[in-house]
C-alpha cells in the first residue's frame, strides 16, 4: 500500500505539472463543452421568453374595471421589438379551460416557459379590494394571479422575473392612484415538472461531455502511463526497485481516478454556470463510475496491442473520435444511417450516454435500462480480462 | 577467504535460436567489483536482466545472498539489490528531490534522501526537475536511486556509456568510494580501461559465453612474453595477404595492422623486410606491451566496440 500511494503521488504529480495533460483532460472538455453549447444554442444571446396569458376574467368585461385587459395589454407592450433588438416575449393568448389545459402541455415539453392565468373573478376583487380599503365588506378574497412555471429550467425564471415585473408596475400604479397600502395583487407561484422527449440541448450534452471528458482522461492516460513509461524505461527502473508490476498497475489507475474525479467537478461547476440541467443522483453517479470503469480496461486494451507508445497515442485517438461521434455523445444518433446505428449500438458510449442523460432525467433512454448497464459492463470486463492476459510488460 | 555474495551456475536464457546467455557460471566476492566485459549482443544484459529480477531465466542455478532464486529474483531481494541501468529514465516532471524521495518509499530501509542527494552531488538540483538534468547528472541519480535502500550489492549496467570523459571520471570516483564502503559491485562494460581501472575480478564474455576470467594482471599475463607489434601506414595498395601468411597472430583494421610476437627481433626483422619489398609509406612502427583489449582481440578476433 506504501508503495502504491507513492508512485500514485509521483504520477498525479507528473500529470498535474504537464501542460499537455491539463489541456487536454481539463481544459478541452470545457472549451468543446462551451463551443458546441454556443453554436447550438443561444446562449450569451437576449433572452426571450414565451409565454400562455390565460384570462379568464369574466365580470366587469369592457369596462373601465375590467383590470385584467390592463395587464393583457402591458404583457402585450412587451412583445414588441424595440430598436432591433429580440422582443422581450412571445405571447399565446386565451380565455378557455381548454387553452389552460393545452398551455400547461407545452409547457412540460418546454415549448414554452410560464403560463400565466388571471381568475375569472379577478376584477371584482380587485374592485373590492379598492373599496374594502375604504372601509367596505370583505367579501372577496385578496386578487391573485396564477404564474405556471417550469422546474430546474433557467429560462421559465426568466418568465417569472419578467411577469412579476409587470406585476409590479400594475401595484405600482394602483398605489400612485389611490394610496393603497399593500401590494394589490400579488403572484401566485406554481412548478410544473418536466415531461416528454423534449429538452434542450446543453441538457443533452453536459452529459456527453462528462463521459468523453473520462473516457478522454483513460484512454490517454493509460496508454501514456504504460506505453509511454515503458518505451522510457521508466518502468525498468521501477521494477528494478522493490515495486511489483501490480502495484504499479494500481497506483496508475487511482491516479487517472482521481483526475477524472476533479474533472467531473470542474464540469459539473460549468456545466451549471451555463444553465444545464443537473439533476445529480445515486443512479447518474453509478454510470459515472461504469464510464470510468468501462474506459479504463479500454485504455489497458490499446496498450496491450499497441507494439509502441507512438501506435498506443494513435489508437486512443481512434477509439477516442469512434467512440466520442459514434456513441452519440454529443449529438443524438436517430438520425444517423442504418449501418453506423448499428456499430453505434454496439459501442459501449452509447448506452452509457442513454443511462446517464436518464438518471439525470433529461430524457427517456430509447434502449432498455438493463442495457445500459450491461453493454457497458461487458465491454470492461471482456476488455479488462483480455488485457491482463495479453499485455507485455516486457520492461 | 571471503564469502560469495552471488552464486552462478550454469546460467541458460534462450530465445528461440539465439543463445543469449549460455550456460555461464561465475562467483560474486563480498566487496569486490566484478566486471563482465565484452561486446555488444555478448549477453552481459540479458545476465544482468536476470539477476535484477528484470527476467527469468530457463536453466541454471543462481544463489544471491545464500537465497536460491526461483523463477525471478522476488522483492524481498530487490531489497538487498541497488540498480543503475544502461538507460535511466524518471517520471518527467518531479524534481531531483521527488524521485529520490519516491524511490526510497519503495524500499523497507533505507537512507536519508538529502545525504544520498549529496553523495552523488546533486543537491544543487535537488529541486530541479529530472528531465532537465545533463547526461551526467541523470547518470548520477540513477547512481543515488541504487543507494537510497542502502544495497549490500550493486548492479551497473554499463554505467559509463555515452557520458564525456569527466562524468565517466566522476562515476568511476564514485565506484571506488564505493567499493571502500565495503558494497560489493557488479558492473557491465565494454571499455577496456574502465575494466582495467575498476575491477577485481574480470569475466570476458562473447556470443553468451564466458571466454576467459581472472583480475585484469592475471588476463594481461595469460600472453605470457609476448608484445605487441602496431604498423601504422598507407595499406591501400599493399597485398595484406603476405602479412597473414607470415604472422600468426595478426589484425589488420583500416590503417592499422597489429601483431602479437613472441620473438620481437625476428619478427621486427620480418616486418621491415616486408615493407622494404613494397613502396608502401609507414607512418609510425611502436611495440607496446599487450593490454586489456589486446586480450580480446587474441581471444575472440574482434574488437571490443564493434
Amino acid at each position: 500500500m506504501r508503495r502504491i500511494l507513492s508512485i500514485f503521488k509521483a504520477l498525479i504529480l507528473s500529470s498535474w505539472r504537464s501542460p499537455t495533460v491539463i489541456f487536454w483532460n481539463i481544459f478541452f472538455p470545457i472549451i468543446l463543452l462551451l463551443i458546441l453549447a454556443s453554436i447550438f444554442t443561444n446562449i450569451g444571446k437576449g433572452v426571450s421568453v414565451k409565454v400562455a396569458l390565460v384570462n379568464e376574467s369574466t365580470t366587469f368585461k369592457n369596462t373601465k374595471m375590467d383590470f385584467a385587459e390592463y395587464i393583457s395589454e402591458a404583457l402585450t407592450g412587451m412583445t414588441q421589438a424595440t430598436g432591433g433588438k429580440t422582443p422581450i416575449l412571445t405571447l399565446e393568448t386565451g380565455v378557455t379551460q381548454n387553452f389552460l389545459s393545452e398551455s400547461l402541455e407545452k409547457l412540460k415539453t418546454g415549448k414554452i416557459n410560464a403560463v400565466i392565468v388571471i381568475p375569472p373573478l379577478f376584477n371584482t376583487q380587485v374592485y373590492t379590494t379598492i373599496i374594502q380599503q375604504n372601509g367596505g365588506f370583505k367579501l372577496f378574497s385578496k386578487p391573485s394571479v396564477q404564474i405556471y412555471t417550469l422546474e430546474n429550467s433557467q429560462t421559465s425564471d426568466v418568465a417569472f422575473t419578467v411577469l412579476s415585473s409587470v406585476l409590479e408596475a400594475f401595484n405600482g400604479e394602483f398605489l400612485k392612484n389611490s394610496g393603497h397600502l399593500a401590494d394589490l395583487v400579488s403572484p401566485k407561484m406554481e412548478y410544473v415538472s418536466k415531461s416528454g422527449n423534449d429538452f434542450s440541448y446543453i441538457d443533452f450534452l453536459v452529459p456527453g461531455i462528462l463521459i468523453m471528458a473520462v473516457m478522454t482522461v483513460s484512454l490517454f492516460g493509460i496508454t501514456d502511463d504504460l506505453l509511454v513509461q515503458r518505451e522510457k524505461k521508466v518502468l525498468r527502473k521501477l521494477f528494478v526497485a522493490p515495486l511489483n508490476k501490480s502495484e504499479y498497475f494500481w497506483a496508475m489507475i487511482l491516479s487517472n481516478l482521481v483526475i477524472e474525479i476533479i474533472q467531473i467537478f470542474i464540469l459539473l461547476a460549468i456545466g451549471f454556470w451555463i444553465g444545464a440541467r443537473l439533476n445529480f443522483n445515486a443512479w447518474a453517479i453509478l454510470y459515472i463510475v461504469l464510464a470510468i470503469a468501462t474506459t479504463l480496461p479500454l485504455g489497458f486494451f490499446i496498450a496491450s496491442f499497441a507494439k509502441s507508445a507512438d501506435s498506443g497515442n494513435a489508437l486512443a485517438n481512434i477509439f477516442n473520435f469512434l467512440f466520442m461521434f459514434l456513441g452519440g455523445l454529443f449529438f443524438p444518433i436517430s438520425g444517423v444511417p442504418f449501418a453506423i446505428k448499428i456499430v453505434a449500438y454496439a459501442l459501449p458510449t452509447t448506452y452509457l450516454g442513454n443511462g446517464l442523460r436518464a438518471a439525470m432525467g433529461i430524457m427517456s433512454s430509447p434502449t432498455p435500462s438493463y442495457l445500459n448497464v450491461l453493454v457497458p459492463l461487458l465491454w470492461a470486463i471482456v476488455m479488462g480480462v483480455y488485457s491482463a492476459k495479453v499485455f507485455k510488460w516486457e520492461v | 577467504m571471503k564469502e560469495s555474495i552471488l552464486e552462478v551456475e550454469n546460467l541458460k536464457k534462450y530465445y528461440g535460436d539465439v543463445k543469449a546467455v549460455d550456460e555461464i557460471s561465475f562467483k560474486v566476492l563480498k566487496g569486490e567489483v566484478f566486471t563482465l566485459l565484452g561486446p555488444n549482443g555478448a549477453g552481459k544484459t540479458t545476465t544482468l536482466e536476470i539477476l535484477e529480477g528484470l527476467k527469468d531465466y530457463d536453466d541454471g542455478k543462481i544463489t544471491l545472498f545464500g537465497e536460491k532464486v526461483q523463477k525471478k529474483v522476488s522483492r524481498h531481494l530487490r531489497e538487498r539489490i541497488g540498480v543503475v541501468l544502461q538507460e535511466n529514465n524518471f517520471i518527467d516532471h518531479l524534481t531531483t528531490y521527488e524521485t529520490l524521495k519516491m524511490f526510497r518509499s519503495l524500499y523497507s530501509k533505507g537512507l536519508d534522501v538529502r545525504g544520498v542527494l549529496k553523495e552523488v552531488s546533486l543537491e544543487d538540483k535537488m529541486n530541479g526537475k529530472v528531465e532537465k538534468l545533463s547526461g551526467g547528472q541523470r547518470q548520477r541519480l540513477a547512481i543515488g536511486t541504487a543507494l537510497i535502500g542502502d544495497p549490500e550489492m550493486i548492479f551497473m549496467d554499463e554505467p559509463t556509456t555515452g557520458l564525456d570523459p569527466q562524468a565517466r571520471r566522476n562515476v568511476w570516483e564514485m565506484v571506488e568510494q564505493l567499493r571502500n564502503k565495503g558494497k560489493t559491485i557488479f558492473l557491465t562494460t565494454h571499455y577496456m580501461e574502465e575494466a582495467e581501472f575498476l575491477s577485481n575480478y574480470i569475466y570476458v564474455m562473447d556470443h553468451g559465453k564466458i571466454i576467459a576470467k581472472g583480475s585484469p594482471e592475471e588476463l594481461i599475463s595469460s600472453f605470457g612474453g609476448e608484445k605487441i607489434i602496431e604498423i601504422d601506414a598507407d595499406l591501400k595498395s599493399f597485398n595484406l595477404e603476405l602479412f597473414k601468411s607470415e604472422f600468426q597472430k595478426v589484425t589488420i583494421e583500416d590503417s592499422k595492422i597489429m601483431i602479437v610476437t613472441s620473438s620481437l627481433p625476428s619478427d621486427m626483422k620480418k616486418v621491415l623486410d616486408l615493407f622494404e619489398q613494397s613502396s608502401v609509406l609507414v607512418n609510425d612502427i611502436i611495440v607496446r606491451q599487450p593490454n586489456l583489449e589486446d586480450v580480446f582481440i587474441n581471444l575472440t578476433g574482434k574488437k571490443l566496440r564493434d
